[in-house]
């Protein structure tokens, strides 16, 4: 467990980073929960929010590792690329929920929705896994830092879409995009958070097994991928 | 997880000695020594028999280059920059290369290490944490890996700057820090990349003691350098890397006896146009051969006080002026010029 140590350990040593990740969530979603916006609006907001916050908290390190050729060392000193991948995403999954925790709870508290407390904390988990194991995923098709964040905004504001967030999805192929969505189960939790229809559980699988055959298939084709996080590459 | 093999004990690391030759740990064993696969030179540990490799932009580094690397020595690797001397050292490191052949032994990944010549850290860690932290990837257990991590920074004097952020250490400092990580390995194969760039001479005296002690354990080591003096003292051998060939590898000595032990006479010339070498005509009696490169003119002599003043007047007929004249023994630079008829380094470098 390396890089999950590691990981830990660089979020621990940028003391100024973690508290600006905690107060900026807080500073900009406060409001919104307070405000008297309708529900699905504070929903959507805080969703974006949560999906960016991960995506590009993912990407823009995967690229940097890249091209500075840290990754490359990893690599180099005998490290599986499938376990850099899963200890990385494991590790950006919760530090991340670790900084958003306080936002969360926010929202639930003033929208009178700590019942769905539990529903909310494993959606934003499958949501922040799922993004944390697109960055480098992303990172593996551009060639710059700006590319990686319009990549990660435009892949993240798709899903998001698909999933719900922008409006309901129509009958037909949008509800079958809707219900294999990652970010799905988030968006039937923070709705049920806000006070809107409870968690529907069952309408979690598909966005689950999704994740699953992505994260299955990153870690089972490494090459895929890695090679393309090497700098220089020789490898 | 398994872990590299260690000729001092199963943790994965190499233990910094207080001082040379203090090692307990002998001669690590060669397994398979003539395996199937395994390379066609006897005592080698890889053998590069026509290694070409051209960069995604379609510019090629390396044009069929052959070259084997023998168990247990250190050879040295000098060359102009860009030659690709580089490159052979990534090759070397890497997980497949077309054309290399290695032995049981440093097959695996973790059984080489290759320090770049631009070495890449965590900057926000100590210099510390970026060594155990490369350790650990390498398959190092933590608490060996922070053993041999303290060690290691002592020896190449970073003891008490171990706690700092990385990103605040001098290039210098993160030379030592690059070192002190790949010495901290217990890898059969060690490759480094300019590992004289920044270091000031203390660095420089413990990375000699560290390769030496290497070489006693049977380790085999390859760097690069621009420093025909260092690779002369502290090589086995020494390949001259040019265009992406490698021209010729021996022993420092033999290299040297092919060019003849004749003192050099070296004459410089300011920054403007070389002397025109049809109107001087061939070199004056007494000179054994002249090597151009450049703004210089290199002069292997019988006697230096005798031939001088002619050779001086053979220049200046030229319509030059002198810059510097410099008498010395033979270098490897010499070599490199004659032998590949290619100057080491242009000046400055």
């Amino acid at each position: 467990m390396t890089i999950w140590r590691l990981a830990w350990r660089s979020a621990l040593r940028r003391r100024r980073l973690l508290v600006w990740n905690v107060a900026v969530p807080l500073l900009l979603l406060t409001p919104v929960a307070l405000s008297d916006a309708a529900a699905p609006h504070r929903v959507a907001v805080f969703g974006v929010f949560l999906v960016f916050f991960g995506t590009f908290g993912s990407t823009i390190p995967a690229v940097r590792d890249a091209r500075d050729g840290w990754l490359d060392e990893v690599l180099r000193a005998g490290y599986p690329a499938p376990r850099w991948l899963l200890e990385r995403t494991l590790a950006g999954t919760a530090i991340d929920a670790v900084q958003l925790l306080p936002v969360l709870g926010v929202l639930l508290w003033t929208s009178g929705g700590l019942r769905a407390g539990p529903a909310v904390l494993l959606a934003t988990l499958i949501a922040l896994w799922f993004a944390n194991l697109a960055g480098p995923l992303v990172a593996a098709a551009v060639r710059s830092l700006a590319e990686a964040a319009l990549a990660s905004a435009a892949l993240s504001l798709l899903l998001l879409h698909l999933a719900g967030f922008f409006r309901a999805p129509a009958p037909g192929w949008s509800e079958v995009a809707a219900a294999w969505n990652p970010y799905a189960p988030l968006w039937d939790a923070l709705r049920a958070g806000v006070g809107a229809p409870p968690v529907d559980l069952l309408a979690w699988p598909r966005g689950l097994l999704l994740v699953l055959i992505v994260t299955l298939g990153a870690a089972a084709f490494p090459s895929v991928w890695s090679r393309r996080l090497r700098w220089p590459r020789i490898s | 997880m398994s872990r590299g093999r260690s000729a001092h004990g199963t943790d994965g690391v190499a233990a910094a000695p207080a001082t040379p030759g203090a090692h307990a740990g002998g001669t690590p064993t060669v397994p398979g020594a003539r395996e199937e696969g395994t390379p066609t030179v006897p005592g080698a540990l890889v053998v590069a028999e026509g290694l070409a490799y051209t960069y995604p932009d379609g510019s090629p580094a390396l044009r069929g280059l052959s070259l084997e690397v023998r168990d247990g020595e250190r050879l040295g690797l000098l060359g102009p920059n860009g030659s690709g001397k580089s490159t052979l050292l990534r090759l070397l490191a890497a997980d497949v290369a077309p054309g290399l052949v290695r032995s049981p032994g440093t097959d695996g990944l973790r059984d080489r290490w290759l320090a770049l010549d631009r070495p890449v850290f965590r900057p926000w860690l100590s210099g510390v944490e970026n060594a155990v932290a490369l350790l650990e990837l390498r398959g190092a257990a933590p608490p060996a890996a922070r053993r041999a991590a303290a060690a290691w920074l002592t020896r190449f004097g970073l003891a008490d700057d171990a706690h700092r952020p990385a990103g605040s250490y001098s290039s210098g400092m993160r030379r030592r820090l690059a070192l002190a990580v790949a010495f901290g390995t217990d890898a059969r194969l060690l490759l480094l990349d300019e590992p004289l760039a920044g270091l000031d001479p203390s660095g420089r005296a413990v990375l000699a003691a560290a390769l030496s002690e290497r070489r006693e354990e049977g380790r085999t080591t390859v760097f690069s350098a621009h420093d025909p003096g260092f690779a002369g003292a502290h090589c086995d051998r020494v390949a001259f890397i040019v265009g992406g060939r490698c021209e010729v590898a021996d022993a420092p000595a033999r290299l040297l006896d092919r060019v003849g032990a004749g003192p050099r006479v070296e004459i410089r010339f300011p920054e403007s146009p070389a002397p025109d070498r049809a109107a001087i005509g061939d070199p004056p009696h007494g000179v054994r051969f002249a090597a151009w490169s450049g703004q210089a003119v290199t002069l292997e002599v019988e006697d230096p006080r005798r031939t001088l003043p002619d050779a001086l007047a053979w220049i200046l007929r030229g319509g030059v002026s002198v810059e510097s004249v410099d008498v010395r023994q033979p270098t490897l630079a010499d070599a490199f010029l004659l032998l590949t008829g290619h100057a080491l380094a242009k000046r400055g470098e």
